[in-house]
C-alpha cells in the first residue's frame, strides 16, 4: 500500500468520523435539512409519476390487448381524454381525503395530513417517505392510516421536514392485533411475507374463520384500538405447534400511498 | 490514466445522486432493486482505480442516508468497507478484465456491502438491546440484489468494451 493511498484512507477515515460525530451532536442540521428540503419536491413528482406510470403498465399485458387499447387511448384523445384524466385524479384524491376526514369526526385522536414523497432507496425495506417531520409535530411510532381509519404503518425515523413510515408488510413490522371473532383473539402482526401479512401467536383453542376482520389491539402505546388492519384470507391450525397462524390480506394497497394521515398519539 | 477536472466532473455527484432516486421509481419491478450508487462505485474501481474514488464514495453515501430509516452512518461505513475489500479483491486477486472477473466482483461486492451492513446494524440492535429480524429473511432479498448489480456492471462492462478500445485503460470525466 503507497503512501499516497495510506494517507487517502486516514483522511477519508477521518472526515467520515467527523461527519459522525457532528451528526449526533446536531452541528450539521442546517445542512441535511436543506438537502432534504431541496430533493423533497423532485421525489414527489417523481413518485406521482411512477405510480402513474404503474397504472398504465398493467392494462398493457399482451400485445392484441396494447394495441387495442392504443387505439382506444388515440379515440379517447380527440375528446379531450387528458382533462377527463385530471378530474378523475382530483375526484379520487377527493374521495381519499373524504374518508379520512370522516374518520377524524368521529375520532378524538389528534391527526396530520402527508404527501407520500418516495421510498426507501438503499435497501429491500417496505418503507415510504413523507413530508411532515418534527417541525409539525410528528413523533417516533405515532401510527400512519388512510382511509376510513385503516392503519398501514408507523413512523420510525423522524427528521426535520420529513418522515419515513414503516409499512405493515414490512420484514421487522410488528403490531399488536385482535381477530373480530367470537373469541377476539388477540395476535402479533407481523410482515415479510410480500403483499400478504401473517399473524401469529394465536392459541389454538381459539376459532378463526376466513374473512373474520382484523384490527389494531390497542395493547400497544400510541397505538390506538380499532384501527382495520385487513381480513383473514387463510388460517394454519397445525396439530403440533401451540400457536396458530393466519394469513392477513391488508384492505389498504400498501404499493399505492399518495396522501395518508398520521395519528399524533404520542 | 490522465487526470481530468473538468466542470463536469463536480455535475457527476449529484447526476448520480438523482439517478439513484429515478431508477428504482421509474424501474418495473425487478430492476428496482438495484442499487444505483454501488454499481457506480464499483464501475469507478474496474475502470479509475484512482484513490480519490473513495471521496466520491464517501459524499454519495452520506447524501444517500439522509433518505435512509437505519441509524446515520451504517450505510457508508458498509459502503467504505466493502469497497476496500473490493478495490483490493480486483486488483489484487483477481488482476485481470475478464467478463467472468467482472462479474464476480459485482457480484461479491454487492452482497460484501449487504453482509457488513446487517453485521453493522445488528450489532447496534444488540447493543441497544432491541428485537432483531431473522438475519436470513434479511439475507436474502439481499442476494438477488447483489446478482442484478453485478448483471447491470457486466452489462456496462461489455457495452464499454465494444465501443471503447482497450478499455480496461478508459478514463472518464472523473
Amino acid at each position: 500500500m503507497s503512501t499516497k493511498e495510506q494517507k487517502t484512507y486516514l483522511a477519508v477515515g477521518s472526515v467520515f468520523l467527523l461527519v459522525i460525530i457532528f451528526h449526533y451532536l446536531g452541528w450539521l442540521q442546517f445542512a441535511e435539512t436543506g438537502v432534504q428540503n431541496l430533493t423533497a419536491p423532485l421525489l414527489e413528482k417523481m413518485n406521482g409519476f411512477s405510480v402513474q406510470v404503474g397504472n398504465d403498465f398493467r392494462f398493457f399485458k399482451n400485445r392484441s390487448e396494447f394495441i387495442a387499447s392504443y387505439q382506444q387511448c388515440s379515440a379517447d384523445n380527440e375528446n379531450n381524454s387528458v382533462n377527463e384524466a385530471n378530474i378523475k385524479l382530483l375526484t379520487d384524491q377527493n374521495q381519499e381525503l373524504e374518508k379520512q376526514l370522516g374518520y377524524f369526526k368521529t375520532s378524538p385522536v389528534k391527526h396530520l395530513l402527508a404527501e407520500v414523497i418516495g421510498n426507501e432507496i438503499l435497501t429491500t425495506e417496505q418503507t415510504i417517505i413523507i413530508d411532515k417531520g418534527d417541525a409539525d409535530g410528528v413523533k417516533q411510532n405515532d401510527p400512519v392510516i388512510v382511509g376510513n381509519g385503516i392503519i398501514i404503518g408507523k413512523i420510525i425515523k423522524v427528521a426535520k421536514n420529513i418522515s419515513i413510515v414503516r409499512l405493515l408488510n414490512d420484514n421487522q413490522s410488528r403490531v399488536g392485533a385482535t381477530i373480530l371473532n367470537h373469541d377476539k383473539s388477540i395476535g402479533v402482526i407481523e410482515g415479510g411475507y410480500g403483499i400478504s401479512l401473517k399473524m401469529s401467536l394465536i392459541p389454538r383453542d381459539e376459532v378463526i374463520m376466513v374473512g373474520d376482520q382484523v384490527v389494531s389491539s390497542g395493547l400497544e402505546a400510541n397505538t390506538p384500538r380499532g384501527l382495520l388492519i385487513g381480513t383473514v384470507a387463510e388460517v394454519e391450525n397445525e396439530p403440533y405447534k401451540p400457536f396458530q397462524q393466519a394469513v392477513i390480506t391488508p384492505n389498504a394497497n400498501l404499493g399505492k400511498l399518495s396522501s395518508v394521515s398520521v395519528l399524533l398519539t404520542n | 490514466m490522465r487526470t481530468n477536472y473538468s466542470p463536469l466532473n463536480f455535475l457527476l455527484v449529484p447526476a448520480i445522486f438523482l439517478l439513484q432516486f429515478i431508477v428504482p421509481y421509474l424501474a418495473p419491478a425487478p430492476f428496482r432493486q438495484l442499487n444505483i450508487l454501488y454499481i457506480f462505485f464499483t464501475w469507478m474501481i474496474i475502470y479509475r482505480n484512482k484513490i480519490n474514488f473513495y471521496w466520491v464514495a464517501l459524499i454519495l453515501s452520506i447524501l444517500s442516508e439522509l433518505f435512509s430509516s437505519y441509524p446515520f452512518g451504517i450505510s457508508t461505513l458498509a459502503c467504505l468497507i466493502s469497497l476496500f475489500i473490493a478495490h483490493r479483491l480486483f486488483f489484487v486477486v483477481f488482476a485481470n478484465f475478464s467478463w467472468y472477473s467482472i462479474f464476480l466482483l459485482g457480484f461479491l461486492s454487492g452482497l460484501l456491502y449487504k453482509i457488513i451492513f446487517y453485521l453493522l446494524f445488528f450489532s447496534l440492535l444488540t447493543i441497544q438491546h432491541q428485537t432483531m429480524m431473522p438475519l436470513l429473511s434479511a439475507l436474502y432479498p439481499s442476494l438477488y440484489s447483489a446478482l442484478a448489480g453485478a448483471a447491470a456492471i457486466l452489462v456496462i462492462f461489455l457495452i464499454s468494451k465494444f465501443f471503447v478500445k482497450n478499455s480496461y485503460q478508459y478514463s472518464p470525466l472523473l
